[in-house]
């Protein structure tokens, strides 16, 4: 009601438009061009498909049903022989890692000379819900890790994971440790005592047990409502303002709906995964308790000793920076590091900033670790 | 979130009394002979008893809804409230005032409603909605169950049963495959 009279105050009313003539006519325009500009908008989201993303040329080395196990051409004719498997989380699709040429975190890891592998999900089938973990972390990532290390005639490789596929990473490499170079995690979630995002309230008072005995996987709706709480005005409502601000600036919408694209390709969560997530990791917290079972298998993390480093994004909404900068004291590798970085949990990998900052930083720490 | 209507919690509540008698009144109906001529069959009970099930469910549904909408509105009042909209200073004169003016409105409802959010009383009624909605969803399941059982096709339940036994085949077969590649690679070395 405040703001009607308000929006009534400065375009109909009498006194006012007496008052201030010149303002009034500025912002009757200031309406018709946003009106105008509303109607591009709705344009722009019509058909998702068009929006082009992970264009890095590449191969595919295996696809099942679960996975694809991509290989990205590499730059030089030598590249660093260490190779590096990047684990992407089971949350939203793994494009984001290659958004676009000038954002790729991909394309960047490339052209500072490595040889770069990606596990990219396929979203499961209800026919998967009995999938959890262990066969992710002992069978799937195994197999990749498994075929890049036979096909390169090497003994090691980098495990580099983002966000869940950062969890994973570290699961693996406790149980793998010797295919493992060094380990590089970006934003893991690892000690959800110190989580104070509004993701980790959800996870920790759900009735998790009851929802997938109901739905199997946990539906990309239900995923969504939950990521739709996490700054729902500064982020997502002002972005639109921005883009309608921006409207006519080619490269500015292409990228804007690259984004948009990813944050709403949303695919579902096995349920025996989501159950072991919420009940485990976020409700009891066993990862950094070093009490999480794979299988008949513990997790333990002190028995990590190979060189890590962990970066973590001091702005981010989603994983808890302290949850993640947790993993440094609880693993025994000497040659351990904690990057933190002013920025948020996706400017982490797909930003100018992070292009900039993040990914020389880590290719330096890597680049010496890594057999040339 | 002030007014906590956790539906386990309050115990004085209306709606509770409500559905109180409604259960009530429906045992009467479902004490009804279980054989005899008089009896129902046993899909018949079966379906009485999902349908009952379902009409509770529903109205829990509706009281969880009820809340979750009272909350947001409250939340959504509560910072509105905050925002003075008669100072000079969010006059709304120009464009750049009303720039201005909305990154403060914006600010102020996400502080108001990320403080919602992150309550551990709003994490409950988030999870008893979503735990209705899954309870209703497993009630009509049931009821399609009785139908697909008297045409002689599998249940949900029967071809959960299969699907978690494949997967743990599928485990075991894993297993097994990577203890032969140990075995394989330790005899290829001795070889060596």
């Amino acid at each position: 009601m405040k703001i009607i009279k308000l929006l009534n105050n400065t375009t109909t009313n009498p006194t006012s438009q007496e008052k201030y003539p010149n303002v009034s006519i500025s912002l009757d325009k200031y309406n018709h061009d946003l009106s105008e500009k509303i109607d591009k908008f709705t344009q722009l989201y019509q058909n998702p498909k068009d929006i082009d993303v992970g264009s890095t040329e590449h191969q595919i080395l295996k696809e099942t049903n679960i996975y694809r196990l991509l290989h990205y051409k590499p730059i030089f004719k030598r590249p660093i022989k260490t190779p590096i498997l990047v684990v992407y989380a089971l949350i939203n699709r793994s494009y984001i890692l290659d958004l676009q040429g000038d954002k790729s975190w991909i394309k960047n890891l490339l052209f500072q000379g490595y040889d770069v592998y990606l596990i990219d999900w396929k979203p499961p089938t209800a026919n998967d819900k009995y999938i959890n973990f262990d066969d992710y972390v002992n069978d799937f990532i195994d197999d990749c890790v498994n075929l890049i290390l036979n096909q390169s005639s090497l003994d090691k490789l980098t495990l580099h994971g983002y966000c869940m596929g950062a969890s994973m990473s570290v699961m693996y490499t406790t149980l793998h440790q010797r295919k493992i170079k060094n380990l590089v995690t970006l934003a893991p979630v690892i000690d959800t005592s110190k989580d104070t995002t509004v993701i980790g309230n959800f996870g920790r008072t759900l009735d998790v047990d009851k929802i997938i005995s109901s739905v199997g996987n946990m539906p990309p709706q239900l995923l969504r409502t939950c990521f739709s709480a996490l700054k729902p005005f500064k982020q997502g409502m002002n972005k639109y303002f921005t883009l309608l601000e921006h409207i006519d600036d080619k490269k500015f919408v292409q990228n804007f709906l690259r984004i948009e694209k990813w944050l709403y390709d949303v695919p579902p969560i096995t349920g025996e995964v989501f159950k072991q997530w919420i009940k485990d990791i976020y409700q009891n917290n066993l990862l950094a308790k070093n009490q999480l079972k794979l299988g008949s298998k513990v997790i333990d993390l002190s028995k990590i000793y190979i060189p890590l480093l962990n970066i973590v994004a001091d702005e981010d909404h989603l994983v808890s920076p302290e949850g993640s900068a947790a993993l440094n004291n609880l693993v025994s590798s000497t040659d351990r590091r904690l990057m933190r970085f002013p920025t948020g949990h996706v400017g982490l990998i797909a930003s100018s900033y992070s292009q900039l900052n993040v990914l020389p930083r880590m290719g330096k720490w890597l680049f010496s670790r890594s057999d040339k | 979130m002030s007014d906590s209507l956790s539906f386990h919690e309050n115990t004085n509540n209306q709606f509770e009394e409500v559905l109180k008698k409604y259960q009530e009144f429906w045992k009467k109906f479902y004490n009804i002979p279980k054989f005899s001529p008089f009896s129902l069959t046993e899909e018949t009970s079966n379906l009485i008893q999902n349908l009952q099930d379902l009409i509770l469910i529903t109205s829990k549904i509706q009281y969880f809804n009820l809340n979750y909408v009272t909350q947001i509105n409250k939340t959504y009042t509560e910072a509105l409230d905050k925002i003075p909209p008669n100072k000079s200073e969010y006059s709304l004169q120009s464009e750049h005032d009303i720039k201005k003016y909305r990154s403060f409105l914006l600010g102020t409802l996400e502080e108001s409603f990320t403080n919602l959010f992150q309550s551990r009383d709003f994490g409950v009624l988030v999870s008893d909605l979503m735990g209705a909605y899954s309870e209703y969803n497993k009630i009509l399941r049931n009821i399609s169950n009785t139908y697909l059982l008297s045409l002689n096709l599998s249940s949900k339940e029967d071809i959960d049963g299969l699907l978690k036994d494949m997967q743990e085949l599928k485990r075991e077969v894993r297993d097994l495959r990577k203890s032969i590649d140990i075995i394989m690679s330790e005899d290829n070395q001795v070889a060596k």
